[in-house]
């Protein structure tokens, strides 16, 4: 084994660009998950950075196709929709696209909770999808 | 009252943003894979959609890793481990993610591997210049030895 490896190409490509972090702080909103190991972690890490890829690619057809160079909270829907898998787990739980007014409600809500403690609004969710598998 | 009924379904659509994907990034993963595409004309992100694309990554991280620990558990086992992780892609339907992640995976082990046995070489080292005093040929002679070690591992 040379000792003259790149190293700096090992680094770059394993680069993530979600902090581990923040995605292990959200799997642990889900009580019934105890422990992950770093690797375990990294992969799901990884693995929902793809998943925002395919979305953008996908979304990005829809776009276009619709003759549109943004993508839209509905293309993002279209694009979900289109797609079984990611449709199963997740159409119901996608923010509508909202009116104006109710846009202006919840940033004035989000601004007001933020600083407070999180609100067991994530368990909502959590159960909403679940309740899916069931 | 149904003011008050109003504002607690509106809180509840609400999400703390330090449970949430940082904005800033899912903003810079959706647009690095847009100018990646080879389409006709640049597609870019309404700022308001990246709210959907945020949502639908913290889901999947939620999605994903219930079922990983599905796995985990019928395996008797209390730590989620990275083979769960692919298995659970597989059963979500997901499996074309499989490859990629095997390989970064793999560049991951061998990243951590290196470093630990980066770190044991300085510890040794380190040690070796605590108890003796480092002279020129032993210095150089021990060091020789390590490099060869790790380099056969």
């Amino acid at each position: 084994m040379a000792e003259q490896e790149p190293e700096n190409t090992i680094t770059e490509s394993v680069q993530l660009e979600i902090p581990t972090r923040r995605v292990k702080r959200i799997m642990k909103l889900d009580k019934d998950i105890n422990k992950v190991n770093a690797e375990a972690l990294f992969v799901i890490t990884h693995a929902t950075e793809l998943f925002l890829q395919f979305l953008a690619e996908k979304s990005a057809r829809v776009a276009l196709e619709k003759k549109r160079k943004t993508i839209k909270l509905e293309h993002l829907r279209v694009a979900v929709k289109r797609h079984q898998p990611t449709s199963d787990f997740l159409l119901d739980s996608l923010p509508m696209p909202a009116q104006p007014s109710d846009q202006q409600l919840l940033k004035d809500r989000a601004k007001s909770r933020s600083n407070k403690k999180p609100v067991p609004v994530g368990t909502r969710r959590i159960d909403a999808f679940f309740q899916k598998f069931t | 009252m149904s003011e008050k009924e109003k504002e607690n379904v509106v809180t509840e659509k609400v999400v703390s943003e330090a449970d949430e994907l940082p904005k800033t990034i899912v903003r810079r993963v959706v647009k690095d894979k847009l100018s990646q595409l080879s389409m006709d004309s640049e597609v870019s992100v309404l700022r308001d959609s990246l709210q959907g694309f945020c949502e639908s990554a913290r889901i999947f991280i939620h999605f994903l890793s219930a079922t990983a620990n599905d796995v985990c558990k019928e395996s008797n086992r209390q730590i989620i481990n990275a083979e769960d992780v692919f298995k659970a892609l597989e059963e979500i339907e997901f499996a074309e993610f499989v490859p990629p992640l095997r390989t970064s995976l793999e560049e991951f082990r061998q990243k951590n591997a290196k470093r630990k046995s980066e770190s044991l070489k300085a510890k040794e080292t380190s040690k070796k210049g605590k108890k003796k005093e480092p002279s020129s040929t032993d210095g150089v002679g021990n060091k020789e030895e390590d490099e060869d070690e790790i380099e056969e591992e």
